[in-house]
């Protein structure tokens, strides 16, 4: 979005450093780990206040374990979270509600995160209640958070089936918003969502930001979707980083192999350019992220015609050019 | 141009329940030509899932009934009022369905080679050997790799892109004229997507079957469909070729839904969004369904405009604001 550019000289919000989270494969009578399933495995990135950093890859890679790691929803088994320069996975239950209070999540399904017992007003209180906040006038500011999604105080005293897909999302919205964080992680915040109710809820979250000066972490599957609310973009394949860099650079020079793929996969709205247009078509299905291949996690399906020894045998370094490119591949074009 | 394999026409499929008559599909026409890519898209509760289910009439009655004066012929036979045996033998033969979920349309106790031979031995009578030789074939068709030892798996041992692979191998068994794809790619991740839609663009090429695909995702109809009919609230509010639906849209909704979506050439702007949800199907508006949310709104929009051919054009539209 056209938003002033993203200082980044100072200290980061949130660095994310070589994170794991890897999960036992349990068996047999005594549920001895035979296996684990490599679900993040050695995730590294900041991200600076005020930006929004998109995180996106398909089903399995790990984009969403690793926004619920960085909240300590789960626990990583490896690697490390700073938030405002704060170890994350020290933080005791007092120092976790703390955390939560300035970082929150809105979830993907509107319908499975909202509580059906409670009127949206008790919902809105609730985290109000917990953290201690705005004691005097509750419900003043439960309204004020409301209308600051779209909202009225009409809906005060209904219940989450009472309302359509996007206004639940607006519910989830004003949930997280509630306690004043200063970061969201939005995983597939409008992916339940028609096109045309997405682009409302992109506006919102559009004006949040720019009104409330938020951070955004936001993970989704929709690359165009990405590009367009992003300043820069992660491209995560089993697991792992492959490519980070400006939204615009990414989306333009895509380097990795298979963040071209990726993007030349993407059906585009436009039937005229479609004979001409360069479609790279993947063979094969993503390996499991329990046996996942040696070397580079891309290699099986990797159309690159330079792929050598090299790639089913050593995983790739992640190196960076000066305009902060980062690539896993040596074989990227730069 | 082509011949008419599929016409539906004034296709009235309505919800008799106690809350009410939902007209789900309130006088839907169009037209399939043979060999044609036909894309119906439209948003949740639009009707277009509902309006294939007729077509083969696959829906419980009751609670469904497709009213009188409703009308669906294929390939000149009038197929309301067919008798159920009739429709079981085009079921499958003549016309296939493929679905979006396809662990859901797969049954998890047989194999997946079972499955397909089911169809074989049903409508082509052949005998075991046959079917099961046949059945491997298939499956090497749509892309399975290793289709003699896949034959014997049950559909939890193939991922979700193979699945869809297998229920296409069903679906073309029996080398159906029309195949309807109900979401087909919906389930799947973009780049699964893209095989699945080369497969089906192949395999059209190949066996010169006409297709009905039904979706929300615009990009998914630039891609593959020829003509392109838009449907709103139970009713078909534009119909033309995909290239003139992309470049000229006419109805203000088809104009919404484009401008909604994020495209490169937009970045850094605002997202043009459509306001307020689609109306309830028991409780549509009077007049043009849309107007509530239509920013061109003027008083002829409380009279429903009916659909009308644009110019010397194939295209139709239902707005007062077209210009024919």
């Amino acid at each position: 979005m056209s938003r002033p550019p993203i200082d980044r000289t100072g200290n980061p919000l949130l660095s994310v450093e070589k994170l794991k989270v890897h999960f036992p494969i349990r068996s047999g009578a005594f549920g001895r780990a035979s296996g684990h399933v490599y679900a993040v495995d050695g995730v590294t990135f900041d991200l600076w206040p005020g930006e929004t950093l998109g995180l996106v890859g398909e089903s399995g890679c790990g984009k969403s374990t690793t926004g619920r790691a960085i909240l300590r929803l789960l626990e990583p088994t490896a690697g490390s979270v700073a938030f405002d320069g704060q170890d994350v996975r020290a933080l005791d239950r007092a120092g976790l509600r703390a955390l939560r209070r300035r970082a929150q999540i809105v979830f993907q399904d509107p319908f499975g995160s909202l509580n059906p017992r409670m009127s949206v007003g008790a919902m809105l209180e609730e985290a109000l209640t917990v953290h201690r906040l705005h004691e005097s006038n509750r419900r003043g500011r439960v309204i004020e958070l409301l209308e600051r999604v779209g909202l009225r105080e009409e809906h005060l005293d209904r219940y989450p089936h009472e309302f359509s897909g996007g206004q639940r999302q607006r519910l989830g919205i004003a949930r997280a918003l509630s306690v004043e964080p200063d970061f969201l992680i939005l995983d597939e915040p409008v992916s339940a969502l028609d096109v045309s109710v997405q682009a409302q809820v992109v506006n919102l979250l559009d004006d949040l930001q720019g009104d409330l000066g938020l951070t955004y972490l936001f993970i989704a599957h929709d690359l165009s979707l990405v590009e367009h609310v992003s300043d820069r973009v992660a491209v995560m394949y089993l697991g792992r980083i492959v490519e980070l860099a400006d939204a615009e650079d990414l989306y333009r020079g895509p380097r990795h192999p298979y963040t071209k793929a990726l993007l030349s996969a993407v059906p585009r709205p436009d039937p005229i350019g479609r004979e001409q247009r360069e479609r790279i078509v993947l063979s094969g299905d993503v390996p499991s992220p329990s046996d996942p291949p040696s070397g580079c996690l891309f290699h099986p399906r990797c159309p690159h015609p330079k792929k050598d020894e090299r790639c089913t045998s050593v995983y790739p370094i992640t190196e960076g050019s000066s305009d902060g490119h980062l690539v896993a591949c040596p074989h990227a074009d730069s | 141009m082509s011949k008419t394999l599929l016409s539906v026409s004034d296709l009235r499929t309505w919800f008799h329940t106690d809350q009410g008559v939902g007209r789900a599909v309130d006088g839907v026409s169009f037209e399939v030509r043979a060999g044609e890519t036909l894309g119906i898209v439209g948003e949740s509760g639009c009707g277009k899932t509902v309006t294939s289910l007729s077509i083969l009439r696959l829906l419980p009655e009751p609670p469904a009934r497709i009213e009188p004066g409703s009308s669906i012929v294929f390939d000149g036979e009038e197929l309301l009022g067919a008798t159920q045996e009739r429709m079981r033998a085009l079921r499958g033969n003549e016309i296939s369905m493929i679905f979006q979920e396809p662990m859901s349309s797969l049954n998890p106790v047989y194999t997946v080679g079972s499955q397909i031979t089911e169809a074989l031995r049903l409508h082509r009578k052949m005998d075991r050997v046959e079917a099961r030789t046949e059945a491997i074939r298939l499956l090497g068709e749509v892309g399975i790799p290793d289709a003699d030892r896949r034959v014997d798996e049950y559909p939890h041992q193939l991922s979700g892109g193979m699945r869809q692979r297998v229920m296409i191998a069903i679906a073309l068994s029996c080398e159906p004229r029309l195949l309807i794809a109900d979401e087909p790619t919906t389930a799947l991740d973009v780049t699964i997507q893209a095989q699945i839609l080369e497969l089906l663009a192949d395999l059209r090429a190949r066996h010169g079957m006409a297709v009905l695909l039904i979706t929300h995702d615009l990009g998914v109809v630039a891609e593959v469909c020829d003509r392109v009919v838009v449907m709103y609230a139970g009713q078909v509010v534009e119909t033309g070729t995909v290239d003139e639906i992309f470049a000229r849209p006419v109805h203000p909704y088809t104009r919404g839904l484009l401008a909604s979506l994020p495209a490169v050439e937009r970045r850094g702007q605002r997202l043009e969004s459509i306001p307020g949800t689609v109306p309830n199907s028991t409780d549509w508006p009077e007049g043009c369904r849309f107007a509530e949310r239509c920013s061109e709104v003027e008083d002829a929009c409380a009279v429903q405009q009916p659909l009308v051919q644009l110019g010397n054009t194939s295209r139709v539209a239902r707005c007062w604001r077209a210009d024919p």
